[in-house]
């Protein structure tokens, strides 16, 4: 696979699952925030 | 003080601060006591946070220990083993890495009970059964390095894994230093993603420590507080991907100045996140209220920090002599 095809989708996929823990943490203080 | 005294100053403490912080988790747990668990998840934090430097010092003390001449050579020093240097720094790096993942659930256990006023189950479950694991670890990376500068604690195994034929098996950390080196992807990836961290942490910090010196106080504290576990999102990817960097070339990190200077910097920015998390001045700030002199003090002083994290970041090759 060429090199730039290589970072970009390693980086996609790195910021998608760091985005989808941010949301998920976000979400969990929905119901008991204060 | 060279970088083998700071080594010998740090070492001790992930293992025994470790102990201490499970102590209080579990005292906390079985007397059913909040004060205790913060405690206890505020002392993971920090000593998260020291494993870094203790880490990156370990490369210094390497180097003062054995003299070698070249990183593949065998230490010229008797009962200096090559061998157990590289199998103590693998075993400290798997510990690492756990000490480390320990410490972001810790400070994402104290980020919950001051939003929610309690820590969820599965994070306190998840935060005890990776101290256990960690302490485990930990006991395994001191005990390797232990052995290196005494030869009369070595039990039988390890006296065949200081043999020169042991040596010639490649170590984890090495492993996964070249395996960095090897593919050419791994570099610039690891580069593009400290950046995206790096705006994630600084962009999250500037907003916070922003309202708290006065600027968009229509904003109560609590709805910024929201947003900081995207920082430490952030701090996560950067020490990801800059431990990569530097397992994959220590040398060209561990005697320069800003590297040197930036983990400074780096532990006292993440200790004044911990201000930000737990301490009850900045939390009462309510749309309006101006905050006192203290907390704009830390707040001007986190702002300083994590300029001065990525100044010393940047000046690696202009002011040191890294790449």
């Amino acid at each position: 696979m060429p090199l730039g095809l290589t970072v970009s989708l390693v980086v996609l996929g790195v910021v998608v699952v760091v985005g989808a823990a941010g949301y998920l943490i976000d979400k969990s203080v929905d119901r008991g925030d204060q | 003080m060279d970088l083998a005294h700071v080594h010998l100053l740090l070492n001790h403490f992930p293992a025994i601060g470790g102990l201490i912080a499970f102590g209080l988790l579990l005292l906390g747990t079985v007397g059913n006591s909040d004060d205790l668990k913060r405690a206890s998840l505020a002392v993971w934090l920090g000593i998260s946070l020291l494993t870094i430097a203790t880490y990156v010092s370990g490369n210094g003390a390497e180097e003062a220990v054995c003299k070698a001449a070249a990183a593949e050579d065998p230490c010229p020093e008797r009962d200096v083993s090559k061998a157990l240097i590289q199998e103590h720094e693998s075993a400290a790096l798997v510990a690492f890495a756990f000490m480390e993942i320990t410490g972001a659930l810790a400070w994402l256990g104290l980020w919950q009970l001051r939003r929610v006023r309690r820590i969820p189950g599965w994070n306190l479950t998840a935060v005890v059964l990776l101290s256990v694991t960690t302490l485990v670890l930990m006991a395994k990376a001191s005990g390797a390095g232990g052995d290196i500068r005494h030869p009369e604690i070595r039990s039988a195994s390890e006296k065949a894994a200081a043999s020169p034929a042991a040596a010639s098996e490649v170590p984890f950390a090495r492993g996964v230093g070249s395996f960095v080196m090897r593919h050419t992807w791994i570099w610039p990836t690891c580069e593009t993603l400290h950046f995206i961290g790096l705006c994630l942490l600084f962009g999250i910090a500037a907003v916070v420590d922003f309202r708290v010196l006065g600027m968009m106080k229509g904003a109560p504290f609590a709805a910024l507080h929201r947003l900081l576990p995207w920082g430490v999102l952030g701090f996560g990817v950067n020490l990801v991907t800059g431990m990569l960097f530097f397992v994959a070339d220590p040398g060209q990190y561990t005697h320069n100045v800003p590297f040197q200077w930036k983990i400074v910097l780096v532990l006292l920015a993440a200790l004044n996140l911990l201000y930000f998390t737990i301490f009850d001045t900045p939390w009462l700030l309510e749309s309006g209220d101006d905050a006192p002199v203290t907390a704009k003090l830390v707040a001007a002083s986190a702002l300083f920090l994590v300029v001065g994290v990525m100044f010393c970041g940047r000046m690696l090759p202009f002011l040191g002599d890294s790449f």
